[in-house]
Order: structure tokens, then sequence, then C-alpha cells
């Protein structure tokens, strides 16, 4: 349960992190380091031996969350969870999008892994059951990424590509997560987990902005999140009738999942089905 | 086995439950390692070492941390609290009440859980039962069944 031995490098600035990965020997295994809580696991069992790693945790500007001219939002990657759960009410972000954002960070894991874990780390990790993903994708949001090239973006729907796969090209380091300031008036989000704080075996979001889409996205499905095709002219065809909304549900989740879980696990397509369910009734239920 | 590159080596200054320590490691180490190792401070207990059970649980200045998953030189310059540094009225409480409701056996788990109870006390002095077991859930007691930790923390809150 130790790691190999290596080398490590806190970097100042986002320009000296970007630096440190371009300059790294060409027999080097380098690797960024956040807030550990997802690679710390894999160095300790060895999943992973790096020959050196770049410290950006203390990164002043990655550990900043900037209320933007539209009431966006732009969060720096090294924002730990905790910090996200602790927002403070008051009239800096907008109520819906705060209380997404709280409730998301604080229903990841533990206290003491919140603490340190980052809002850059889950995405760049990109675990499939890792909260983040999905519900930065229904959020519309989009992730900077700085590289030897100069800074992108990526929308936050394309960003996870799969299984620990995401669009981080070799030598970038993700900054900060932007997020949209158009009003949210109702969402829900709902994941199942065995036991608390544990990585969910399924998970659903659901944001309501007014327009005729809702964003319905699925996380924990194996591989990058899953876009629901969900409107509310449909919904409304429904109303009154919750078993009316299940099968929709269901057949829109059927159309969208992965073809191992929509062919084969039956109980994997029931626990999704599920929480979209719970998730859309707390749409409904208008909180 | 190998040996570590000299380069591995790092100088680290650490407040450690009010005093400064100077030392030099390995950079893979964890700070649990180097408390237990180097410090001596062996009340920090590791368990799963991959950040599940939360025996390894400290204070990096003021927050909860499992010591396991945390490099030991990602937290130079800062301070930490041990279970051998808690202190304070809230404190005694707490470790009172663990006694009076039979809240540890073995006692592995039990720096953890008073690192993790100080800091769910804190954060939310008015605790339900409820939010009492969500928050300690990352603190795994193979012993006492969990009733009697739930009870003392219970009997530490503000209600
Ligand atoms: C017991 C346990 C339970 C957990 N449960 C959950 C859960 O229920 N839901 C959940 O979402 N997560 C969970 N996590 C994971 C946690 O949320 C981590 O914080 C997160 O996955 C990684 O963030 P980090 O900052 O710790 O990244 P690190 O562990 O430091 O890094 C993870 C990976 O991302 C790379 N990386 C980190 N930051 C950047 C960046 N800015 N740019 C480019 N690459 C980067 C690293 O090189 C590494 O490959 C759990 C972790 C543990 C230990
Ligand atoms: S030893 Fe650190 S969480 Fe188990
Ligand atoms: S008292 Fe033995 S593990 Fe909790």
């Amino acid at each position: 349960m130790k790691p190999v031995p290596f080398r490590y490098q806190r970097a100042a600035s986002l320009e000296e992190a970007v630096a440190a990965l371009a300059g790294a020997g060409a027999d080097d295994d380098v690797r960024v380091i956040a807030g550990g809580q997802s690679l710390g696991p894999m160095l300790n069992l060895r999943l992973v031996r790096p020959t050196l790693l770049v410290d950006i945790h203390r990164i002043e500007g990655l550990r900043a969350i900037d209320v933007l001219p539209d009431r966006g939002v732009r969060i720096g990657a090294c924002v730990t969870h905790a910090m996200l759960e602790d927002l403070p009410s008051g009239d800096r972000l907008p109520p819906g999008l705060a209380d997404v954002l709280r409730h998301v960070a604080g229903g990841i894991a533990y206290r003491a892994i919140r603490c340190r874990g980052t809002i850059g780390g889950s995405l760049a990790h990109a675990d499939p059951a890792a909260d983040w993903p999905s519900a930065l994708a229904a959020l519309g949001a989009t992730i900077e990424l700085a590289g030897p090239a100069g800074r992108r973006s990526v929308a936050a729907s394309a960003f996870c590509l799969g299984l620990f796969e995401t669009a981080i090209e070799p030598g970038e380091v993700v900054a900060a997560v932007v997020l949209p300031g158009s009003v949210i008036r109702r969402w829900g989000h709902r994941k199942h987990c065995r036991k608390v704080g544990e990585f969910a075996h399924a998970m659903a979001i659901c944001i309501d902005r007014g327009g005729e889409a809702l964003e319905a996205w699925l996380g924990a499905t194996g591989g990058a999140p899953v876009a629901i095709a969900l409107d509310r002219g449909a919904l409304a065809g429904t109303a009154g009738s919750e078993a009316q909304r299940r099968a929709l549900l269901r057949e829109r989740i059927a159309a969208a999942l992965p073809d191992s879980i929509a062919t084969g696990d039956a109980y994997a397509r029931h626990l999704h089905a599920q929480m979209a369910a719970e998730a859309v009734n707390d749409i409904l239920a208008n909180r | 086995m190998m040996d570590a590159p000299a380069e591995a080596a790092i100088d680290l200054q650490l407040i450690v439950n009010g005093t400064v320590r100077q030392v030099r490691t390995e950079a893979r180490t964890s700070l649990c390692d180097l408390l237990r190792d180097a410090l001596h401070l062996t009340g920090t207990h590791a368990g799963c070492e991959h950040g599940v059970c939360g025996a390894c649980t400290v204070l990096l200045d003021g927050q909860p941390v499992r010591a396991c998953i945390t490099l030991a030189a990602a937290c130079d310059g800062r301070a930490v609290t041990t279970v051998e540094g808690l202190s304070g009225p809230l404190v005694d409480r707490l470790r009172a009440a663990f006694q009076a409701e039979h809240a540890l056996q073995c006692g592995y788990c039990t720096p953890g859980m008073l690192v993790s109870a100080v800091d769910l006390l804190e954060r939310k002095p008015g605790a339900d039962d409820d939010e009492i077991r969500r928050d300690m859930s990352g603190n795994l007691c193979r012993c006492t069944g969990y009733v009697g930790i739930v009870r003392a923390i219970r009997s530490c809150t503000r209600s």
C-alpha cells in the first residue's frame, strides 16, 4: 500500500504547471495531482507509477469562484467539493444554480474527501460513477483547458468520452468550469448508493430552465454521461399518471442507454429508470 | 528494492498539534505515514489506506482530511491536528460521552471518529440522528454497531 518513489513539484501558477508538464523528460511519467482523492488511492495501490507529480492544489487562481456579468459563474479547477457544498446563500449566484451546486457537491463521498477533492480533478479523472460529469453536462457547463498551445474550451456534454477518458490532450490542464447564468426554474438530482457516500450505481439529473426541452442526464452508466431526450410536451402528455410517466421515461432511457445495459442488465436499467423518475418527480413537485 | 531517486527526498515544515516540526522525507510519503513513522504520533490509524474507512482522519488547517491519501509534501507549511492534539471543552465532552455510551471497543476507529465528530459538531451543532449518521458514514467501525457512537455524538449536540 505504498506508492512507487517519485519526484514532486508544487506549481505556483497555471503557467508553471503547464510548463512543468511540457518540460518533463521523455522517460518521465508525469501526472498532475490536485486533491489526490482519486490519484491517492491509485498511487497507494500502484495502479499508477508516475516518476513526477505536479501539484496544482494551491494555485490561487484555480481556487476562485467568480460571478460573471451574465450571473453565470466561473469555478476554478481546484475549488473543492466542500467549498461548493458551503456556497453562501445570498445574491452572488442565481439561487437555482447555487442550490444545485451545493446539493451535488454535498452528496459526494464524505466531508474529509470533499475537503480535498476538486471539481477539476473529478472531471479529469472521469470516473463513470462520479457526480460532476453528468451534473455539469446537464447544467450546460463549459470546461476551460490550458495547454502548451494556449487555452481552449470544451462543452461539458462533450468532455467525458468514456471510462476514465476525456477530451484533455497531453500536456493540458483543466483550468476552470464555466456555468451559464440563465435562470434554473426547477431541478431534480437523484442517485442510488448502497451505502451513503459510496460511488453511485445509478444517477439522474434534470434541469428545467423554462424552455420546451428539459436537460435530463444519467450518470453511473459505466461510460460517459448519457443524455435523455425529454421535453415538456411529452411529460405533459403523462400528466396525472405516474405509471404513464414511468413508461415514457423507461422508453426514453432505453433509447439512450449503452447497449450493455439496454440489452443486458435489467437491474441497472431499473435503477436508472427509478432515479430518472424521481428526478423528474422533483421537478414536477415544483420545488 | 529500487532506491528512491535522490530528488525524491524533500524537506517539510509542518505545525503539528501546535508545534513546528521540520522533517525530511520522501515525496511519496503520505501524511499518515509521516505522522506515525517520523513523528511517532501513532494515534492516527491506518486502516484501508485508500480513503474508505476514515481511521486516518486528521484536521488540516482545521478541516478534516484523509491522512492516507494526502501527501505529506502537500501539507508543507500547514497546521495538522491529530487525535493527540484535539482539545477544548467540546472534545472533553465528546471523550466522556464516548466512554459513557460505550462508543468504542477495540478503539481502532476511535481517533478518526473523534476527529470527524468534532468537525461535524462544529459545522452542525444541532445535528439530529439522521444527520449524524449521514455525516459519520465515512468512518467505519468493525466493533460497536454504531449505536453508541451516534448516541455519544448526539449527547454533545446543542438541542
Ligand atoms: C472513498 C472515496 C469515495 C468517493 N466517492 C465519490 C463519489 O461518490 N462521487 C464522486 O464524484 N467522487 C467520489 N470520489 C472521488 C473524489 O470526488 C475526488 O475528489 C475526485 O474524483 C478527484 O479529484 P481530486 O482533486 O482529488 O483529483 P486527483 O486525485 O488529484 O486527480 C485525479 C486525476 O485527475 C488528474 N487531474 C486532477 N486535476 C486536474 C486538472 N485540473 N487538470 C488535468 N488533470 C487533472 C490527475 O492527474 C489524476 O489523473 C471518492 C473518492 C474516495 C476516496
Ligand atoms: S486509512 Fe485512510 S481512510 Fe482508511
Ligand atoms: S471500536 Fe473497533 S473498529 Fe470501532
